[in-house]
């Protein structure tokens, strides 16, 4: 009996021990989840009040942009008025809301941004702002001025609301939605709602400019080449035929083909039709089902914007030499002409090699293509001409001509640049502008591991590009 | 007896909360070794690319780089390749932390490469998702560039 009772007070003291110690670890966790939830609402408020720095920043700036008289004066409060812009529109993207909210606002950011790099670009060339340039600049720094007004009475709202932003969780801010009505989050709404952006697009017609031109996202540019290719001459049958009279003639290997692609896509029970500019071809390997190429055939004129081939990669065989010119055939066989080798970078066992088509003494950069090869064997594994269709018009270059001679050119670079190669290269700037320039390309003293390109204007011998080529690095 | 096994189940449950609090869940599938010549951007991506597609094809898995690659150059996102990724709630696996449980294996390194360097079989979308897991419909509205495996890719 009394043996019996003793048990019981050890297994009761144990019971206690054991329900003590889960308490305590689930208050620890319970306060480390509050902790957590805390430190959540911190960094969301913080992007939030960060917005509200660079946009305050922004308004003062282009403020400052109206006032200077000088060059240099105009040419810095310029660029700072793109590094806010750009900033507050950062800060956008780390607040809980969904990505195609708010658009109105940062679509004026952005526009904001491009033009303050657009006019400090053009000063050297003209001297200051002219007229419709300031009204511009003055009717920018009013909207934002109002945009600040908005977000501090949001703010306060939010302040005394007791808003919390870690429970939300990407926030569609639509008109329809009744989660925050009566909320802050409803001035967020409104504000972006009431941005007159139409207004703003026209003012920059106004000044001759075609702002949607500039600002055209490659989403756009696929969009339009999908309408393109809308009027297609390439059947299914003929693209799958061209796909598999170039992969065997590439390959050994025995393939099964399929169009994997139709036109339509099935979401939600209902077929929608598909917005893609290519028919997409996949090959498996019959002996390896693991091997797979998949090829993307143009519906206009059956050209190859991309081959991907996937298979393994064994261990890289360094006597294995890349034969350039076995690259150009498989590209010239693909529909790509005239192209030649611009930049090489290794990946581990891959080399990706970029090459631009190459017209009279021309080198047109927007037409990049790339190509991977495997360093086991030096095959071709894929190329992607994207770029190389996509900017076709870019290839017409009868219409530009140069004042300055390379060696003029080369006058106008820093000597600090030791030029390891150089060319004359046609580009597309931010603004979607093209220009024909000399590029040179090289190193500093005592620096060899960076190389950086420098490009002059052709005609004006202007600086129009400094890059650095590590920048691209993976 | 009834006291011992209440007891037995109490001492059950304590067990599993505390393996389930201690265990650290990393599974090493089989990684790459060219994974950790990548730069820090490079894993970022080759990560999300693991966790968003793994199991579905090669080209899938090119396709949801692309995407956030596309979104790295579009006005209405981030402009830095951590800022699209961390973007809140733009990427589940993220925001669930999901990414720091694998390491990616070749065919996401190799995907990652590719899409960095410009391969786009998604022709410039901006979107993707998997029709049979979507929790927030707007995303329906969107113009439906292809389907890839289980994702439908979107502008």
């Amino acid at each position: 009996m009394r043996e019996k009772l003793a048990n019981r007070k050890i297994l009761f003291t144990i019971g206690v021990l054991l329900l003590g110690v889960l308490i305590y670890l689930g208050y620890t966790r319970y306060l480390n989840l509050r902790y957590m939830e805390s430190e959540l609402n911190n960094r969301y408020e913080n992007a939030f009040q960060n917005m509200n720095t660079h946009l305050d920043s922004l308004e003062r700036e282009l403020g400052m942009v109206l006032l200077s008289t000088t060059d240099n004066n105009l040419s810095t409060n310029l660029s700072k008025t793109s590094r806010s812009a750009y900033s507050a529109h950062e800060s956008i993207g780390q607040i809980p809301i969904a990505s195609d909210t708010l658009d109105n606002t940062k679509s004026m950011l952005n526009k904001i941004m491009w033009y303050g790099e657009h006019l400090d670009d053009d000063i050297e060339e003209k001297e200051g702002l002219n007229e419709e340039e300031i009204e511009m600049v003055n009717q920018l720094k009013i909207k934002v001025g109002k945009i600040n007004q908005e977000i501090e009475e949001i703010d306060n709202q939010m302040k005394r609301e007791r808003f919390s932003w870690q429970d939300k969780k990407r926030v569609e801010l639509d008109l329809e939605e009744e989660d925050f009505e009566g909320t802050a989050l409803l001035g967020m709404v409104n504000l972006d709602n009431n941005l007159d952006i139409i207004s703003i697009r026209e003012e920059f017609q106004n000044l001759g400019i075609e702002i949607e031109e500039f600002l055209l996202q490659d989403s756009d540019l696929w969009a339009e080449a999908n309408l393109a290719q809308a009027n297609q001459q390439t059947s299914e049958e003929e693209a799958l035929e061209r796909a598999a009279e170039f992969i065997e003639k590439y390959n050994d290997e025995e393939y099964q083909y399929e169009i994997f692609e139709s036109d339509e896509t099935i979401v939600e029970g209902e077929a929608v039709e598909n917005e893609m500019p290519a028919y997409a071809v996949e090959a498996v390997n019959v002996n390896d089902r693991r091997e797979r190429i998949y090829v993307d055939i143009s519906r206009e004129q059956g050209e190859i914007f991309n081959y991907l081939k996937h298979r393994n990669i064994g261990e890289r065989q360094l006597e294995k030499k890349v034969v350039i010119e076995d690259i150009k055939e498989m590209l010239l066989d693909a529909g790509y002409e005239n192209l030649v080798i611009t930049e090489q970078e290794e990946y581990g066992d891959l080399l990706i090699i970029t090459l631009v088509p190459k017209i009279e003494d021309v080198k047109i950069k927007s037409n990049l293509v790339n190509v991977e090869v495997a360093l086991d064997n030096g095959e071709i594994v894929s190329f992607e001409g994207n770029n190389y269709f996509l900017h076709q018009e870019d290839r017409k270059i009868d219409e530009y001509t140069t004042s300055l001679d390379i060696n003029e050119a080369r006058e106008y670079v820093n000597e600090l640049l030791k030029i390891e190669d150089e060319a004359k290269v046609l580009i597309k700037n931010d603004n979607q502008e093209l220009i024909l320039c000399y590029e040179f390309i090289g190193s500093l003293e005592d620096d060899e591991n960076n190389s950086y390109i420098v490009r002059i204007n052709a005609n004006t011998g202007e600086e129009k590009e400094i890059d650095s080529k590590k920048e691209d690095a993976i | 007896m009834k006291r011992k096994v209440f007891i037995l189940g109490l001492c059950l449950v304590l067990f599993s909360f505390i393996s389930y609090s201690l265990v650290v869940d990393i599974q090493h599938a089989e990684s790459s070794p060219g994974f950790w010549t990548l730069s820090p951007e490079g894993q970022l991506i080759a990560r999300t690319v693991y966790t968003e597609a793994r199991g579905e094809p090669f080209v899938g898995q090119v396709a949801v780089g692309a995407v956030i690659m596309n979104r790295v150059r579009d006005a209405d996102f981030p402009n830095t390749i951590s800022g699209v990724i961390y973007q809140p709630w733009a990427f589940t696996p993220v925001a669930y932390g999901y990414i720091w449980n694998h390491i990616p294996d070749a065919t996401a390194v190799r995907a990652t490469i590719s899409a960095y360097n410009g391969w786009d079989p998604t022709y410039g979308s901006l979107y993707f998702y998997n029709p049979a897991k979507v929790t927030s419909h707007w995303v329906f509205s969107r113009s439906v560039v292809r389907r890839i495996g289980s994702h439908v890719f979107a502008r």
